[in-house]
């Protein structure tokens, strides 16, 4: 266990300020802002494409823009932070830990967040960053616990008594194991469960040339494809045999130019899983270095558990959207979507009453993090609303 | 013609005639098995396998082998063995499903390589394990299976542990003092060799003086990996600790009966006439050049019972050469480079995956 910030030794020195910060403070945005130009700017972070996106993210316009919405939808409410926010993050997505604080930090909360022990090329410069930008403002630097550890349940257990809300980012088995760990009876707590992604297209209305092949490309082999907004079935409407195998053969082709870091356990992970889906639906697939799918006779056979990512894709014919959304569950959440109208979107969402979709995104989106984000709009649930009636 | 190979020497088939001779082999088993094994024919099919021509032995589907931890995969409704994995880094064990044939065709490939190791008569034996594995019925697991196989070979049986692993001096001074000078048989798990053999003997400061044995260990190098215990390291500790200087290493799966691997005097593994091995790129999958490493896929004609003929396994190695290791063994001779490294998941499902 290590605490990075700040100037403490072990959790039982933890103290934080009753009094919370007021939203958007000019503090907490010359932080964020000071953090964006770095990431965007020095050649250290330049070269993690995560670190990029973050940076881009965290830009004073797109700050500015969270603020304006967030005080619109406010408007007449009387709004607080909660208090103290314990951010539980993935150990696996390096910047997920970042967007979760700092939404936490931009309504007011102080915050603990546990970070990974694993050493990754990029979440050491982060970290880096992120405490030396700290130590510039004095307020934010002593009420903000980052700390670093494995699986130890006394330390979680520990941080779960002081929090107001407790956000775990998944995946299941952990939200299902910290749930046993008590949280103040006054406390929320926001869970990312483990999700599932679609892309619905309509190939009579799409160019299969480069640009929509990257777009493809970045929103399923992002993370291997293991993120829960990483494409992973492709539906297809109205789609001719010989169109579907026109569509593969080019995928196919323009993976293998890009020719994504897979590792010797994926591929068998690939066959694994294929394997077993051939034995179970007995259907046809076709098993090929980067991309590799197989044809389901409908939605009901998809397997959200045997995908194991790394270039795996389930190919369905479907009527139109209502069909998907009609089959929908709550572990479905992206949507990306390629030729298919507005119009046609809306109506089918009109029409059904969907379980499942908490983004409904253009192709090529599917990776960009929002700050509402499964069904949350992040930082209003990070805050109380008084109600005042007099 | 299974039969006739083993009035053969194990070591004996050429290049050319080992590959003519599994390559019928192989043809018939997998029709066989695409007849009586539905799951089989399926993958066959989806895989795209169904009137394939095969010419060489990289031709055949390659049956991921962690499968077998998934669906019971057989050929046969005479089943009088079912066989399973020790499980001990994963929940689910494989179930291997023996007949009689198939059985007793295992238990022929096993005593052909070891009397290539050993002489006909059985020496007296030192089991490098504890006799409690034997009582405790719910945990006669492939540790029980692999010293009762080994037990065969041997007589006068000792085990050198006591119910709690603790080393037993007295009798194992007491086998010393009895088989001076005489030829003796050695088995263990090589990690137990190493921990409660080796080490206790190095801090009980016994050296032992077993010139004459032949030692035999198996499964379980990821734990001595983990320690950096080298094939090398652990060999000439062995010796300089007890005087043994046979010592052979085997390799193997329970999901492939057959294929028994055996290390010569030089070091390297041994493909006997009904087995063999191939090595994959682990991106590409397609066959390698002698030299270089990939994925070890395992071939072995004694299957008949389930298809497990033709198996792709999890763990890296390189085939050195053919029919010219130095101990004079014909066939592919190979090593063992540990297993493949787990993918490195990169998504958001496993905050505390691994505990």
């Amino acid at each position: 266990m290590q605490i990075l910030t700040p100037d403490i030794n072990t959790i039982k020195e933890i103290r934080l300020p009753k009094m919370t910060r007021e939203p958007f403070g000019e503090d907490v945005l010359q932080f964020i802002d000071r953090l964006s130009k770095k990431l965007r700017k020095e050649p250290k972070y330049r070269e993690f494409e995560e670190l990029v996106a973050l940076g881009f993210w965290l830009r004073s316009s797109n700050i500015l823009k969270l603020k304006e919405n967030f005080f619109n939808k406010h408007e007449k409410s009387i709004v607080f932070p909660r208090g103290i926010v314990f951010h539980i993050a993935p150990s696996n997505v390096d910047t997920i830990f970042l967007y979760s604080f700092v939404l936490s930090l931009l309504v007011g909360n102080h915050n603990i967040v546990r970070i990974t022990q694993n050493h990754t090329p990029q979440i050491e410069p982060l970290l880096d960053l992120v405490v030396q930008e700290l130590k510039n403002y004095n307020k934010l630097y002593s009420s903000t616990i980052l700390i670093r550890y494995g699986h130890e349940d006394e330390i979680t257990q520990e941080l779960s008594k002081h929090c107001d809300v407790r956000v775990i980012w998944g995946g299941d088995r952990t939200i299902n194991h910290i749930r046993t760990l008590p949280i103040k009876p006054t406390a929320i707590e926001l869970t990312f469960a483990d999700k599932f992604s679609f892309l619905a297209l309509n190939l009579n209305n799409i160019k299969l040339d480069d640009s929509f092949f990257e777009k493809l490309y970045r929103d399923s082999f992002t993370f291997m494809q293991n993120a829960c907004s990483s494409v992973k079935a492709l539906c297809f409407i109205d789609a001719t045999q010989e169109q579907k195998s026109i569509f593969w053969r080019d995928f196919k082709e323009y993976v293998l130019q890009k020719a994504p870091q897979l590792e010797g356990k994926n591929q068998i992970d690939k066959l694994i899983a294929l394997s077993s889906l051939a034995i179970e639906k007995k259907r046809e697939l076709s098993f090929d270095t980067y991309v590799s799918y197989i044809s389901l006779g409908n939605l009901s056979e998809i397997d959200e558990q045997k995908h194991c990512g790394g270039g795996l894709f389930y190919e369905i014919d479907i009527k139109n959207l209502t069909e998907l959304f009609m089959y929908s569950t709550k572990k479905h959440q992206t949507l990306s979507i390629a030729g298919i109208s507005k119009e046609e979107l809306q109506e089918a969402l009109k029409t059904t009453n969907p379980q499942g979709f908490d983004r409904v995104v253009a192709l090529g989106k599917a990776m960009e993090f929002n700050a509402t984000w499964d069904g949350f709009e992040i930082m209003s649930s990070l805050c109380r609303v008084v109600d005042v009636d007099i | 013609m299974i039969e006739d190979i083993f009035s053969f020497l194990p070591y004996s088939l050429e290049k050319k005639q080992k590959k003519d001779f599994l390559l019928q082999e192989l043809k018939s088993l997998t029709t066989f098995h695409q007849e009586h094994c539905e799951e089989y024919a399926q993958l066959l099919k989806s895989f795209g396998y169904v009137n394939k021509e095969y010419n060489s032995l990289e031709d055949f589907f390659a049956l991921p082998v962690r499968l077998f931890k998934h669906y019971e995969l057989k050929s046969t409704d005479e089943v009088i063995k079912t066989l399973t994995s020790s499980g001990t880094t994963s929940s689910s064990v494989s179930k291997i499903f023996l007949d009689k044939p198939t059985a007793m065709l295992q238990t022929k490939a096993l005593i052909k390589i070891m009397q290539n190791f050993l002489s006909k008569e059985r020496l007296p034996m030192l089991i490098l394990d504890t006799k409690a594995i034997l009582k405790d019925r719910k945990k006669f697991s492939a540790r029980a299976a692999g010293v009762m196989g080994l037990s065969n070979f041997g007589r006068k049986h000792i085990y050198a542990f006591d119910e709690n692993m603790n080393l037993d001096v007295d009798a194992i001074l007491e086998f010393q003092e009895s088989y001076k000078d005489k030829k003796i048989l050695l088995f263990g798990f090589t990690f137990m060799v190493w921990k409660y053999f080796y080490q206790e003997l190095k801090k009980h400061n016994l050296k032992l003086s077993l010139d004459k044995g032949i030692l035999f260990h198996s499964g379980g190098w990821k734990k001595l990996q983990e320690e950096a215990v080298s094939d090398q390291t652990f060999n000439k500790a062995i010796t300089q600790q007890t005087g043994i200087k046979k010592i052979h290493n085997f390799y193997g799966m329970v999901e492939q009966v057959g294929s028994i691997f055996v290390s010569c005097e030089h070091g390297y593994l041994h493909t006997p006439n009904f087995a063999e091995i191939l090595v994959r790129d682990p991106l590409t999958l397609q066959p390698l050049a002698f030299k270089k490493e990939g994925i070890i896929e395992l071939i072995s004609i004694i299957p008949k019972s389930y298809p497990g003929h033709v198996l792709l396994s999890e763990d890296r190695g390189i085939i050195v050469g053919e029919d010219d290791c130095q101990c004079g063994r014909k066939g592919k001779y190979f090593q063992i480079l540990g297993r493949l490294k787990e993918a490195e998941s990169r998504g958001c499902s496993d905050t505390f995956e691994g505990k």
